[in-house]
C-alpha cells in the first residue's frame, strides 16, 4: 500500500521561495485536500512531487524511498492531473490516450479497451476521432483525467480536476476519487472550491505563501477554529482582509468615471 | 476613443500579430528581430545587385547591346520581388483576413466590425507595401545607375530608368501578393469553412513548395531572355507581363542612348543588338497589357471575395474535424510493430510531421529545394534520346537521394522542433528510459511516411527512363540508402522526437556550407553506384552490402552507446545554464 511523503520540500525560483519546509503525508486510501489562495505554491508543490521540477531541498518518498532515486519507476505508479490540460493538438483524443498507453506500455489489447471504456463513459466516443485543437476545456480535461487513470495508478494527483468541467461529470468525477481512495489509492487534491474538498476529502492541508499552516481533518479544524465550515477555517488561515470590502473597492473601481 | 484611434491600435495590433508565429521565441524582441531581417535583405539585396551588374561596369557594352542584357536583370527583379512578396503572404495565409482568434477576442467589444476590417486590410497592405520596399529598395537606386555606367545618360533619363524601375518592381510585388489574398479569398467564398479547413492547408503547403521551387529557378531562369522570346509558354508568365510593362514604360531609353565613336566590329553588335531589341517591340506591348489586364482581374477578384466573405466574422466554434484514420495502414503498422514504445514513436512521429505547421513547413522548404533541383537538371537534358540505364546521366540519378536526402535532413532537423513543449509533459510522466525504442519507431515512420511518398513521387520518371523493372530495383536501392542515412543521421541525436525543449545547432551556422558539400558529393557518388547497380550484379552486390555495413555498424555504436542516463525533456541553452537562469 503506497505512503507518499513530503519531506521539507522548499523550492525558489531564482530567489523567489514558491514552496518552504513543506510537510505532508498522504497516507493509502485517504483523499488529502490541498489548499492555498492563488500564488501560494500548490501547483508547485504538485509538480514537485510528480517530479516535474526538481526541489531546491528536501524530498518527496514513496513507502519510504526518494522517488528522485527512481522516478521512473514512481511515476510508474503515479498519476496527475494538471490544473492546465495542455495537450497536443494535432492528435485526436483517441490517439492522444494511445500515446500515453502505449508508452507506459500497456498491452495494446487491454489499452483498446481501456480507452473505449474511458471515451464511452466520459461521452467523448463521438469526439474521439476528433483533434484535440477542436475540444472545449471540459473535453481536454476528461482526456487528461483518462490519461492519468490508465495505467491504475496507486499514487494520484489531481490539480483543480473540476476546473471545466460539466455539473454532471465534476460529480462522477467526486465519486469516482472516493472509490479510488477505497480501493487503497493515495490521493492528493488541489482545489479552490472549499465545498468539494470539504465533502471529499478526509484531511486537509491549508498552504500559506509556500508554508503548510494547518494539516488535519476538516472536522477537527472546525472544531479547533470554532467555525462551522471549512470556507470558515480557511478566511481564518489565509484571508488577511476582508473580502466584502475589497469586493465594494472593485466596484468603485469599475464604476469609476461613470 | 475616436474611431481614427481605434483603428490605428487595431492596425499596430494586426501587425504585431503577424510576427507573432511558432518559429519566433515568445520572448524574441521583435524589434531587434525586424533590424535584423531587414538589414539582411538589404545587404543581400545590395549584394546580388552588385555582383549581378558587374558585367555592366568591367565590360564595355554598347546601348543597344545594354538594353538585351538589361531584359535579363530585370526579369530576375521583378521574379524575385513577385515570389518574395507572395511567399509572405502565404505564409500568412489566415492572417491575411480577420480569422477566427481575431473574431473571438475583437467581436465581443463595442467596435465595429468594418472598423476591424479595415484596419486588418491596412496591416495586411503595410506588410506588403513593407516587404515590396526591402526587396527592391536596393536594385532600384542601384542597378540603373550601374547598367549605365559607361554610357552618357540625361540626369532626366536616368531618374525614369529609376522610377520606371521602382514603379514596375512594386506593381509586380503588389500583384503577387494580392493574388494570394485573391486566391484565399475565393476559396473561402467558394466553400464552406468546413471544406475550407480540410484543404487549406494543403493549398498554402503547396503554394510554399510552388513558390519556394521557383525561388530557386529564378537564377536559371532569367538568362537569354531576348534569345527565348515572349510567346508560348514564356507569355503566360507573370514576370514577363511585367518585363513587358517596364520597357514599355521606360520606352527607348537604352536602345536611343548617345553613342561614344564605336569600331567597325562594336558598331555591328549594336547593329544587330538593336535589331533583336525592336523585333520585341510589340511583344513589350502585348505583355504589358496582359500585365495591366491581370493585375485589374486580380485585384477585382480579390475585392469581390473579400467583399463577400465580409458579410460575417468567421465562426468562433472551431470545425471538429475527424481524423482519417487509415485503419489497414494503423493495422499493418501494428502487427509489424511488436513493441508498444516504438509504436508509441512510429504514430506519434507520423501524426507530428503530417500535421504540426512547423514540422511541415520544414518538409515543404526542403520538397521545394528539391524540386527546383529536379526543374534545372531536367530541364537541360533532352529526356527522349534516353534508354538504358548506362545513357541516363548521374545527374538524373542524383534526383531520387538528393530528395529524398533534403527530406531527412528536413526530418533531422523537425525532430529537434517540440510539437508542443507544454504537452510534454504527459511524456514526462509515461517516460520509461525506452529513447532508443521510440526512436526506432520514429525511423521507421520517416520512412513510410517521408520516404516511401519521395521514391513513389519520382517512380514514374525513373519507370519512363530505364523501364518498369529497373525503376523499382531503383527504388529498392534508394530506399535502403535512405535506412542508412536515416541510422547516420540520428546516431548523435540522444533526445526524445519532437517533445524536448529545442536547442539552436551551433556547428550548422559554422558548418553549414561544409554539410550541404557532403551532401551533393555523397548524393553523386551513391547515384553512380545506383546507376552502377542497375547493369552490373556485382556492383549491385556490392552497394547492398556496404549499406548494410554502415546501418549494422551504426546499430551496434548505437548499442554500446546506449545507458547515457534519464533524457531530460526541458534542457535550457548552454548559456542559460551558464547564468543560472534555469530553474
Amino acid at each position: 500500500m503506497p505512503e507518499l511523503r513530503a519531506r521539507a520540500l522548499t523550492k525558489h525560483f531564482s530567489g523567489v521561495i514558491a514552496v518552504r519546509n513543506v510537510d505532508f503525508t498522504v497516507r493509502s486510501g485517504e483523499i488529502v485536500g490541498y489548499l492555498g489562495p492563488n500564488g501560494s505554491g500548490k501547483t508547485t508543490t504538485l509538480r514537485l512531487v510528480a517530479g516535474l521540477v526538481e526541489p531546491s531541498s528536501g524530498r518527496v518518498e514513496c513507502d519510504g524511498r526518494n522517488v528522485r532515486d527512481d522516478l521512473i519507476a514512481f511515476r510508474h505508479e503515479l498519476g496527475y492531473v494538471p490544473e492546465e490540460p495542455y495537450l497536443y493538438p494535432f492528435l485526436s483524443g483517441r490517439e492522444y490516450l494511445e500515446l500515453i498507453g502505449r508508452l507506459r506500455e500497456i498491452p495494446e489489447g487491454l489499452l483498446t479497451k481501456k480507452i473505449d471504456g474511458f471515451l464511452d463513459l466520459f461521452g467523448l466516443a463521438g469526439a474521439a476521432n476528433q483533434a484535440i485543437a477542436s475540444y472545449s476545456k471540459g473535453m481536454r480535461q476528461k482526456i487528461v483525467i483518462s490519461g492519468a487513470l490508465l495505467h491504475d495508478p496507486s499514487v494520484i494527483l489531481f490539480d483543480e480536476p473540476e476546473s471545466g468541467l460539466d455539473v454532471t461529470t465534476t460529480l462522477v468525477l467526486r465519486h469516482l476519487i472516493r472509490l479510488l481512495a477505497d480501493r487503497g489509492k493515495a490521493i492528493l487534491y488541489s482545489s479552490h472550491i472549499l465545498e468539494v474538498v470539504e465533502r471529499v476529502c478526509s484531511r486537509v492541508i491549508v498552504l500559506h505563501k509556500g508554508a503548510v499552516v494547518a494539516d488535519d481533518s476538516v472536522e477537527h479544524l472546525q472544531v479547533l477554529m470554532s467555525r462551522s465550515s471549512l470556507e470558515g477555517v480557511f478566511s481564518e488561515l489565509v484571508i488577511k482582509e476582508d473580502p466584502a470590502r475589497i469586493a465594494g473597492d472593485l466596484a468603485s473601481v469599475a464604476a469609476l468615471g461613470a | 476613443m475616436r474611431a481614427r484611434s481605434i483603428h490605428s491600435t487595431l492596425t499596430r495590433h494586426f501587425l504585431r500579430r503577424f510576427l507573432e508565429n511558432d518559429l519566433i521565441s515568445p520572448d524574441a524582441d521583435r524589434s531587434q528581430l525586424l533590424a535584423v531581417v531587414g538589414a539582411m535583405l538589404f545587404s543581400l539585396t545590395l549584394l546580388i545587385t552588385l555582383f549581378m551588374s558587374f558585367v555592366y561596369v568591367s565590360a564595355r557594352l554598347t546601348p543597344s547591346q545594354l538594353a538585351i542584357s538589361a531584359l535579363n536583370d530585370r526579369f530576375f527583379y521583378i521574379s524575385l520581388s513577385m515570389v518574395v512578396c507572395a511567399l509572405l503572404a502565404v505564409a500568412q495565409w489566415d492572417s491575411l483576413v480577420v480569422d477566427v482568434r481575431d473574431a473571438a477576442i475583437l467581436e465581443p467589444l463595442p467596435v465595429r466590425p468594418t472598423v476591424i476590417r479595415r484596419a486588418k486590410l491596412a496591416a495586411v497592405a503595410i506588410l506588403g507595401a513593407g516587404a515590396a520596399v526591402l526587396v527592391n529598395v536596393m536594385p532600384t537606386l542601384t542597378f540603373p545607375w550601374l547598367l549605365v555606367y559607361h554610357t552618357q545618360l540625361r540626369v532626366v533619363d536616368m531618374l525614369r530608368l529609376i522610377a520606371t524601375h521602382a514603379v514596375v518592381a512594386g506593381a509586380a510585388a503588389a500583384f503577387a501578393y494580392v493574388a494570394v489574398i485573391a486566391l484565399r479569398e475565393t476559396l473561402a467564398a467558394l466553400f464552406t469553412p468546413r471544406w475550407l479547413s480540410v484543404f487549406s492547408a494543403a493549398v498554402q503547403g503547396g503554394l510554399i513548395v510552388v513558390l519556394g521551387s521557383c525561388l530557386l529557378l529564378i537564377p536559371p531562369a532569367s538568362t537569354r531572355i531576348e534569345q527565348r522570346g515572349f510567346s508560348g509558354s514564356r507569355a503566360l508568365l507573370p514576370p514577363t507581363w511585367f518585363l513587358g510593362l517596364h520597357e514599355t514604360l521606360a520606352g527607348d531609353i537604352l536602345r536611343d542612348a548617345p553613342r561614344p565613336r564605336l569600331s567597325a566590329r562594336r558598331a555591328r553588335a549594336d547593329v544587330l543588338a538593336s535589331m533583336a531589341y525592336d523585333r520585341h517591340h510589340n511583344d513589350f506591348a502585348a505583355m504589358a497589357r496582359r500585365a495591366g489586364t491581370a493585375s485589374a482581374l486580380t485585384v477585382l477578384i480579390a475585392v469581390v471575395s473579400h467583399w463577400w466573405n465580409a458579410r460575417r466574422f468567421p465562426s468562433v466554434a472551431p470545425f471538429r474535424g475527424r481524423r482519417q484514420r487509415w485503419r489497414a495502414g494503423g493495422m499493418l503498422a501494428r502487427m509489424t510493430i511488436r513493441d508498444q514504445t516504438t509504436r508509441a514513436g512510429f504514430f506519434f512521429t507520423l501524426a507530428t510531421v503530417w500535421r504540426s505547421n512547423v514540422h511541415r513547413l520544414a518538409l515543404a522548404c526542403a520538397g521545394a529545394a528539391t524540386v527546383a533541383v529536379a526543374v534545372v537538371t531536367l530541364s537541360g537534358i533532352d529526356l527522349q534520346n534516353l534508354s538504358g540505364s548506362t545513357a541516363v546521366p548521374v545527374s538524373i540519378f542524383m534526383i531520387q537521394p538528393i530528395f529524398y536526402g533534403a527530406l531527412l535532413v528536413a526530418f533531422r532537423h523537425g525532430i529537434r522542433v517540440p510539437a508542443e513543449l507544454r504537452a510534454n509533459w504527459a511524456f514526462q510522466l509515461a517516460w520509461r528510459d525506452r529513447d532508443r525504442a521510440f526512436l526506432a519507431g520514429s525511423k521507421r515512420a520517416a520512412l513510410v511516411g517521408i520516404v516511401l511518398p519521395a521514391l513513389l513521387l519520382v517512380l514514374p520518371l525513373f519507370s519512363y527512363l530505364l523501364g518498369t523493372r529497373a525503376a523499382i530495383a531503383h527504388a529498392a536501392l534508394g530506399l535502403a540508402g535512405a535506412v542508412a542515412m536515416l541510422e547516420a543521421l540520428l546516431f548523435w541525436y540522444e533526445k526524445v522526437p519532437f517533445t524536448c525543449t529545442y536547442l539552436p545547432n551551433e556547428s550548422f551556422k559554422a558548418f553549414g556550407i561544409l554539410y550541404l558539400v557532403v551532401f551533393l558529393v555523397g548524393a553523386a557518388a551513391f547515384a553512380g553506384m545506383q546507376r552502377d547497380a542497375l547493369h552490373d550484379p556485382m556492383a549491385a552486390f556490392r552497394l547492398v552490402a556496404i549499406l548494410v555495413a554502415i546501418v549494422v555498424a551504426f546499430r551496434i555504436a548505437s548499442a554500446r552507446r546506449a545507458g547515457r542516463g534519464p533524457v531530460d525533456f526541458n534542457e535550457a541553452p548552454v548559456t542559460t545554464q551558464r547564468l543560472g537562469l534555469h530553474t
